[in-house]
């Protein structure tokens, strides 16, 4: 019997795999981008359909939508000089890469169905957090990891400021 | 049939696999360093849906997946912004984003 959080899923699915494979084979960046946003808001559905909410806003506002806005400023900032940069890849290096990828896929996924990976301890009706035991969980026991990525990305922050100041001050040359 | 209608942890995992195969297979045919940049952070969802639907399944609090999955969703998007400043300075010095036109050395 179908039920709909099976079409559902396979929709999302659909557009998670359809999206991937055209941002990767599509000839031009533009196409790419929009792809890989279809790709990655996708991604945040599904994580909705796994009732983790916190997390799917987390994917779409900063992976697909953040992530979308710098891709088109770095295509807007490069598409004057760089229309012809993409070349044609070679036909037999694409298939063997295809081939290792395939098997690869195929081997990972004999070892999770019949390997020693157990589904022993799957609980689906547990308690779901609420925002306020996520901020406590954030702030509390993962304190130092996030102080840690916060810090990360101010440093990240300054440096893609000073790089692009130079750039703008004329400060590095031609080498 | 039962089985591709009752949607489980083995779907999730399967679709997060190909994700991450996908974004392997974009770093080795792609030329050009945004296709690159955009094969990292398919990759980088592959391992973020993972990380969510094991700690569904598998984690009766449903923190530590989804915490752990925060994080990666963070770093993810600082490597894309670092990989894009530097993909422009490079085109900005060599005119091109191609890896093949960039990688030869001087002299």
């Amino acid at each position: 019997m179908i039920n709909a959080e099976a079409v559902i899923f396979y929709i999302f699915v659909l557009f998670v795999l359809g999206g991937g494979f055209f941002a990767i084979f599509s000839e031009q960046n533009k196409n790419a981008v929009t792809s890989a946003f279809i790709c990655f808001f996708s991604v945040g559905m599904l994580m909705f359909s796994l009732e983790l909410p916190f997390l799917a806003v987390s994917q779409i506002l900063i992976a697909a939508v953040g992530l979308t806005f710098l891709f088109l400023m770095f295509l807007i900032l490069t598409e004057n000089k760089n229309k012809t940069a993409e070349k044609p890849s070679s036909f037999v290096r694409n298939v063997i890469s295809l081939a290792v990828v395939f098997l690869l896929v195929v081997l990972i996924a004999i070892f999770i169905k019949y390997g020693s990976f157990s589904y022993e301890g799957i609980n689906l009706n547990c308690v779901m957090p609420s925002t306020k035991d996520i901020s406590t969980e954030m702030f509390i026991n993962y304190g130092i990891p996030f102080l840690f990525i916060g810090l990360i990305l101010t440093s990240a922050l300054i440096g893609a400021g000073v790089l692009m100041s130079d750039i703008k001050n004329g400060k590095r040359g031609n080498s | 049939m039962e089985g591709f209608l009752h949607i489980g942890l083995y779907h999730f995992m399967t679709i997060a696999i190909i994700l991450f195969a996908m974004g392997i297979l974009g770093l080795v045919i792609s030329k050009n360093l945004l296709k690159i940049l955009i094969s990292v952070e398919i990759m980088f969802c592959g391992i973020t849906l993972n990380l969510a639907a094991l700690s569904v399944y598998c984690d009766i609090t449903h923190f530590e997946g989804g915490m752990l999955a925060l994080s990666i969703i963070m770093l993810a998007s600082l490597l894309v912004a670092i990989g894009l400043v530097i993909a422009l300075n490079i085109y900005k010095f060599k005119g091109t984003t191609d890896i093949d036109d960039i990688g030869e050395l001087k002299g």
